[in-house]
């Protein structure tokens, strides 16, 4: 009898075609149909020896932008769609006593607020809650110190009613002045979706450090 | 040397540029605001702790014994 390869002649999605089907092969071959998947699905294994066309899970975060700081202003690229903004500003420092704000949008109108508290010494805490009505203050007006670390969180970012909330950290390792030991919270009165951020500092430049920009779907 | 700003190209890359005339006022402006709210700031700062000396004194209490006492 003329062998026929294989021995089966029309395989479905899912179809294993076997030893018996291939004549002389001793073990098993999964056989599976790109042509089935739609469009972005990826081949996910499921551990047993075979899987399945499946679409990749959505979310997650995406670094947006990143660099060296400088100059006075850091403005991200244009983004949409994302449901909170995360920052990390690592080892950074101004060359001059400035405190940085943040603008969303670009808008340099007055809808910021913010309140923030600083520490002037490591037991006395004091309100040091300083205002601009043109960005959100992430941190007290005082002396530039060691090199300090901040991380700010914008969410809701993607609704389209109401307005913006957020919320900031810094910590310096050492210094205890409080430019580099604050926390702050901050509004942004604004209806319109997140689709920019930009960090500014008033006076001087930023003089040091690595900026992260992440979106979160 | 004026103020720069750091934007980012259709591929995400950092260019950095100049300032507008438009942007250099404006932050002029923002200094000035930020300045006068330290100052103000310290002043009150100031003022408190003059107000607490006085009230310590009148008390008397040291500063070790009204932060032990209160924080």
């Amino acid at each position: 009898m003329a062998v026929v390869w294989p021995s089966k002649n029309n395989f479905a999605n899912g179809d294993v075609l076997t030893a018996a089907n291939m004549n002389n092969i001793a073990d098993t071959l999964n056989v599976f149909n790109p042509t089935s998947a739609t469009n972005g699905q990826v081949w996910t294994a499921n551990g047993s020896g075979s899987g399945s066309f499946a679409t990749p899970v959505s979310g997650g975060w995406t670094l947006i932008n990143s660099g060296t700081m400088s100059g006075s202003t850091i403005t991200s690229s244009t983004f949409s769609g994302y449901n909170q903004i995360h920052i990390d500003l690592v080892n950074m420092n101004t060359s001059a006593a400035a405190a940085v704000g943040i603008r969303v949008n670009g808008l340099s109108t007055s809808i910021y607020g913010n309140y923030t508290q600083a520490p002037t010494s490591i037991t006395a805490v004091t309100n040091d809650v300083t205002t601009s009505t043109t960005s959100w203050l992430t941190d007290a007006l005082a002396a530039t110190g060691a090199p300090y670390s901040k991380s700010i969180d914008i969410y809701n970012a993607n609704q389209t009613t109401g307005w913006k909330v957020g919320w900031c950290i810094t910590k310096s390792k050492s210094a205890t002045v409080n430019q580099t030991n604050a926390w702050s919270m901050g509004y942004m009165d604004t209806a319109a979706a997140l689709t920019s951020v930009t960090l500014l500092v008033a006076s001087g430049t930023f003089s040091a450090g690595n900026y992260y920009i992440y979106g979160l779907k | 040397m004026g103020r720069t700003k750091i934007v980012h190209d259709e591929n995400g890359q950092p260019i950095e540029l100049p300032f507008t005339e438009e942007e250099e006022a404006e932050f002029d402006a923002m200094a000035a605001e930020l300045e006068a709210n330290r100052k103000a700031a310290e002043k009150e700062a100031k003022a408190k702790a003059k107000l607490r000396a006085a009230a310590l004194d009148k008390l008397g209490l040291t500063e070790a014994e009204i932060n032990a006492l209160f924080g």
